[in-house]
């Protein structure tokens, strides 16, 4: 499903060229469950920004179901983001302005669905993680976990393939971690979603089937803690 | 999706309501200025333009150029130029001449008469302008010549009631009240028409008011001659054509004064500053662009505050402009959305905008001067859809075309790297606000600094408690000025006998002109060596002079007990003195060489009779007028009425008007008692720059007052943005007074800058208006200084206001957060 070969992303300061990842290799097949380790600066969300398109790597190539993402335009990106990729952020990242029923909805409405089919999508959401008594509350009256709740669920509500989820759990207490963890889990094995996540947990990594460690923007074999 | 846009819009709006509230007062203000200012505008434009033909009606001038610049150019025409068109300029359809004359009116029942503008027409005017007759037949009401047509307005002043027909109304003409018959009731002119009318009677009875050289002759002129010209008539041929009308009608006189006949078109007369007045109304139409230019600049101050708020607010936006695309927006989503906002924004500012219009409207009309009405009609909705189209375009330009291309990386991580150009713009922006805001309030000082002065300068003469009183007489042909101004001070002599006895009058005396006439009796004549004089003159009596306590610069003034005073004395000014090159002209003569005997007995100074706008004329005062009469080439009459002016006394002033409009009524029964007090005639004199004055302040304080809302709005959010620098300085030591000293001095530096770009816009916008005055104020850097800081104090307020805010938060609290 993805595959990167000698991706690398750096900043020109002057006279100084710093890399944040250096000519990563990697393959990703369809139904995996991966996690990304490495200290803080290792290079993880800017790997997972470009496994995203959020942002472009300065050399190497990218494939996305064996399409070449260097050469996609901005169009084709918002195309793929609409139907193959979700994403789940550590600050949730909801609409303060929308209701948990609103922001789920969201990117039905940015992909045309009519009226009709897009209530029936959004109820089947809300019935799937138990958050239909919460529907008509804001983002700022619900709990961390309930709001990752809420964009777990606005990930998945475009029916993507991929997953990507920058520390999802980096501000939850661990019972909420835990919950949110075994959703993922869930969906990798039941729905066959694949899913990308950087922690900094061993036992959020655990629930994943592979580990992929970075150290200073390169790929590692051994765990760096 | 436009229900979810919506959606997002309402709850923002409601969320944050200060900046909402700011954003929608300070546009409501912008778009209620503007939309007032419209209004006055279309009402300018619309003037004469209501009459079915008015692409076919014209307005005659005549021209005449002796050459050498000896031009006179009128828009007031010959007598007999309609029957020459008649005969000559077939496409000519209808003519129609109008005059007016101020005489006395009454009813057959009541003794007391009223004064009143009677205008003679032509019956084809009833026929050519679309002004409804309400009763009578427009083909027939002036079938006789003692018809009679009446406004609504004159007909329920006259006789309570617009049930006029066949009712008589004695009217003046020339020396006798002629009865006259009223076969029509015409509707009153609209605001919007340059031909204005109250009692109409037929252009016949010219007969009876000019002299037989002015029914006939070419060269003078006192009648508008309107002409409807054929649909099918070309602008061109009839041009030539009217060249060769007075080609043949002045024969072989023509090549001398190269008299040409033109056309104006009737809806041009209003605004065309460039073409001389006539008897119709004109405006003058700078005013109207400084009037636009004000409302442009409220408008883009109001417009500028949406746009620097919603930059500030950008920060909260751009995470979810982030999100958005995260999830598969596209731009254009983006810039729709935005776009909306500002929209929807502006809908309501604009219903608040038309409240504010409904409750200043009477208070704008008393600015400009108009009697504008505000209803919903397509011309209003056209217009407010047009400013809703402009402001929102406008306002929302930033964060539908900036904001809409944030990187989502970028701002979900918090970290903008846009943000130092987004700081430039948005101080650019306050800048310009500032600039317009300190432009306005100097402009303002200075204004009225010139009017404080023209209001007060020593113009050379007494101008306080000087009553005067107009008296209602023209000369009659066979008495002329002499007779006149002789009856005028009978009159005079009369009234100061029954005046004696009142303790409030000191002195009075007669004179043809007071100071702050519009329009003095003015004539030229020529030396021996063919150069030109022009000057004013002045019909006085003895008394006159000393009345108005004019200083003498060399001898001395008329004496009744001198009889060579009364036949030849003449007094000039000092103006007049130096235009004749004379060093000591007491008893010398004027050089032209058809004048009577006379002498010059007494030199003023140069005292201000007209306006400070001009330089002071050559003006030549005299007892005996024909000592003048008899030697000009060329006299210029512009009224014939002599004015008594009275010296009253400070105390009691209504019980002196009392008995001296007592002692009038007892000499002259039925003729009204018409006075002011001269020094208000002086100060109206600047009714213009007052008005202006007016609007000027009007303007700048909504400019200042949108500019802090504006300000108030920057500086509280950036306040919030500045939150957790606050509490580390806090923990780490700083003062509050330090701390509001820091935030105020980020504000103040934008001051500065927008302190030295207004300087040289106000000064060169100002210097350029003083240039309309002969005598003017020196621009000092006084106002700029009080304008600088006024805007600063009111911006420091502002600030500091919302900074002290912040310091006072406990640093716990506002560190807690991260």
């Amino acid at each position: 499903m993805i595959k990167l070969s000698g991706i690398s992303k750096y900043l020109d300061k002057k006279f100084q060229r710093t890399f944040i990842l250096r000519s990563i290799d990697l393959e990703i097949e369809q139904g995996e469950f991966v996690s990304i380790m490495g200290p803080s600066g290792a290079g993880k969300s800017t790997l997972l920004n470009i496994l995203g398109f959020l942002d472009e790597p300065n050399d190497g190539e990218y494939y996305f179901l064996d399409e070449p993402v260097h050469n996609l335009s901005e169009r084709q990106k918002s195309e793929y983001h609409k139907s193959h990729i979700g994403f789940v952020f550590q600050a949730y990242h909801l609409i303060d302005e929308l209701t948990v029923y609103e922001n789920i909805e969201m990117p039905l409405l940015y992909r045309k669905v009519k009226g009709k089919e897009r209530k029936s999508l959004v109820a089947d959401m809300l019935d799937k993680f138990n958050i239909v008594a919460k529907k008509d509350l804001f983002p700022n009256q619900l709990s961390g976990g309930q709001q990752q709740v809420v964009g777990v669920a606005r990930a998945l509500i475009g029916n993507p393939k991929l997953i990507l989820a920058d520390e999802p759990t980096g501000n939850l207490h661990s019972e909420q971690s835990e919950y949110i963890m075994q959703l993922f889990k869930q969906l990798n094995q039941e729905e066959g979603v694949t899913i990308i996540q950087v922690t900094h947990s061993d036992a959020m990594a655990a629930y994943g089937n592979r580990v992929i460690n970075l150290q200073d923007g390169a790929i590692v074999t051994k765990n760096p803690y | 999706m436009i229900k979810n846009y919506l959606k997002i819009a309402f709850r923002n709006l409601f969320k944050s309501k200060t900046y909402s509230s700011i954003n929608i007062f300070g546009l409501s203000v912008g778009i209620a200025c503007s939309l007032l200012i419209l209004l006055y505008l279309t009402n300018e434009f619309s003037y004469d333009k209501f009459h079915e033909n008015s692409d076919r009606i014209y307005r005659a001038w005549v021209h005449e150029d002796y050459g050498d610049g000896d031009i006179y150019w009128n828009t007031t025409s010959p007598i007999r130029l309609k029957s020459s068109i008649e005969q000559h300029i077939p496409e000519a359809e209808l003519v129609a001449r109008r005059y007016i004359y101020n005489d006395r009116v009454k009813t057959s029942q009541s003794a007391e008469s009223f004064s009143e503008s009677i205008q003679l027409v032509d019956p084809e005017f009833f026929q050519m302008f679309d002004f409804e007759l309400l009763k009578g037949d427009p083909e027939a009401v002036f079938s006789q010549p003692t018809n009679l047509v009446l406004s609504e307005t004159a007909a329920k002043r006259y006789f309570g009631t617009t049930d006029v027909l066949e009712k008589t109304l004695l009217v003046k003409v020339m020396d006798d009240f002629m009865p006259f018959t009223v076969t029509g009731l015409i509707e009153d002119h609209p605001s919007n028409s340059s031909i204005t009318y109250q009692v109409l009677i037929p252009f016949e009875q010219a007969q009876k008011l000019f002299s037989e050289g002015a029914l006939n002759g070419w060269f003078s002129v006192s009648p508008e001659t309107y002409v409807q010209v054929s649909q099918s008539s070309d602008a061109e041929k009839t041009r030539a054509k009217l060249i060769d009308m007075m080609k043949l009608e002045l024969g072989e006189r023509w090549p001398q004064s190269n008299y040409t006949v033109g056309l104006q078109p009737v809806t041009d007369i209003h605004l065309n500053p460039n073409v001389p007045v006539g008897i119709a109304d004109v405006s003058d139409p700078t005013y109207l662009y400084i009037l636009a230019g004000i409302a442009l600049l409220v408008l883009l101050i109001a417009c500028v505050n949406f746009m620097t708020l919603s930059i500030s607010r950008s920060t909260s936006r751009a995470k979810e402009v982030g999100i958005r695309k995260t999830i598969g927006a596209e731009r254009t989503h983006l810039m729709y959305q935005f776009w909306g906002e500002a929209f929807l924004m502006t809908i309501l500012a604009l219903g608040v905008g038309i409240l504010f219009v409904e409750f200043m409207l009477p208070y704008f009309n008393q600015l400009s001067g108009t009697a504008l009405n505000f209803h919903l009609n397509t011309q209003t909705l056209s217009l407010m859809l047009a400013l809703i189209g402009f402001i929102s375009l406008v306002a929302g330009i930033y964060p539908a075309l900036i904001l809409s291309g944030f990187k989502p990386v970028e701002v979900l991580k918090g970290r903008a790297n846009i943000k130092s150009n987004r700081s430039l713009f948005r101080t650019g922006m306050v800048v310009f606000q500032f600039t317009l805001s300190i432009f306005l309030i100097a402009s303002t000082l200075i204004i009225n600094d010139q009017l404080d002065f023209l209001r007060s300068k020593d113009l050379g003469y007494q101008k306080e408690h000087i009553l005067v009183v107009q008296v209602d007489d023209n000369p009659t042909q066979e008495t002329g000025f002499t007779g006149m101004m002789e009856e005028a001070r009978q009159r005079t002599d009369l009234l100061r006998s029954q005046l004696a006895a009142v303790p409030g009058v000191k002195e009075l005396a007669v004179s043809l002109h007071t100071p702050a006439d519009q329009g003095w009796m003015n004539a030229d004549f020529r030396d021996t060596n063919d150069k030109q004089y022009q000057f004013n003159i002045n019909l006085v009596d003895p008394n006159y002079l000393g009345l108005m306590n004019l200083k003498f610069i060399r001898g001395r003034t008329f004496s009744e007990e001198i009889t060579s005073d009364l036949q030849q004395g003449m007094i000039i000014n000092q103006a007049f003195a130096d235009a004749l090159g004379l060093e000591d002209p007491l008893n010398q003569i004027l050089p032209g060489p058809d004048f009577q005997n006379h002498e010059i007995i007494g030199v003023t100074d140069n005292f201000n009779y007209a306006s400070l706008r001009t330089e002071v004329e050559p003006l030549a005062m005299v007892i005996n007028p024909v000592i003048i009469f008899s030697g000009i080439d060329n006299i210029g009459v512009a009224s014939t009425q002599p004015k008594i002016s009275l010296n009253i006394d400070t105390e009691n002033i209504p019980k002196t008007i009392e008995s001296i409009q007592q002692a009038w009524k007892s000499i002259s029964p039925g003729e009204p008692f018409n006075y002011y007090f001269l020094d208000q005639a002086v100060d109206r004199q600047y009714r213009q720059e007052e008005q202006l004055s007016r609007i000027v302040t009007f303007g700048s304080t909504l400019a200042i007052i949108i500019a802090c809302l504006g300000l108030f709005g920057l500086a509280s959010l950036m306040v919030v943005r500045r939150t957790k620098e606050i509490g580390v300085r806090k923990v780490l030591g700083a003062s509050s007074k330090g701390i509001i000293i820091l935030v105020n001095k980020e504000f103040t530096r934008l001051l500065v800058i927008a302190f030295a770009l207004a300087l040289p816009l106000a000064w060169y916008a100002m210097h350029s208006w003083l240039q309309n005055f002969a005598y003017s104020i020196n621009i000092g850097i006084t106002s700029f200084l009080i304008a600088g800081i006024i805007t600063l104090i009111v911006a420091w307020i502002t600030v500091g206001y919302q900074s002290f805010k912040a310091t006072i938060i406990n640093p716990v609290d506002s560190l807690k957060g991260e």
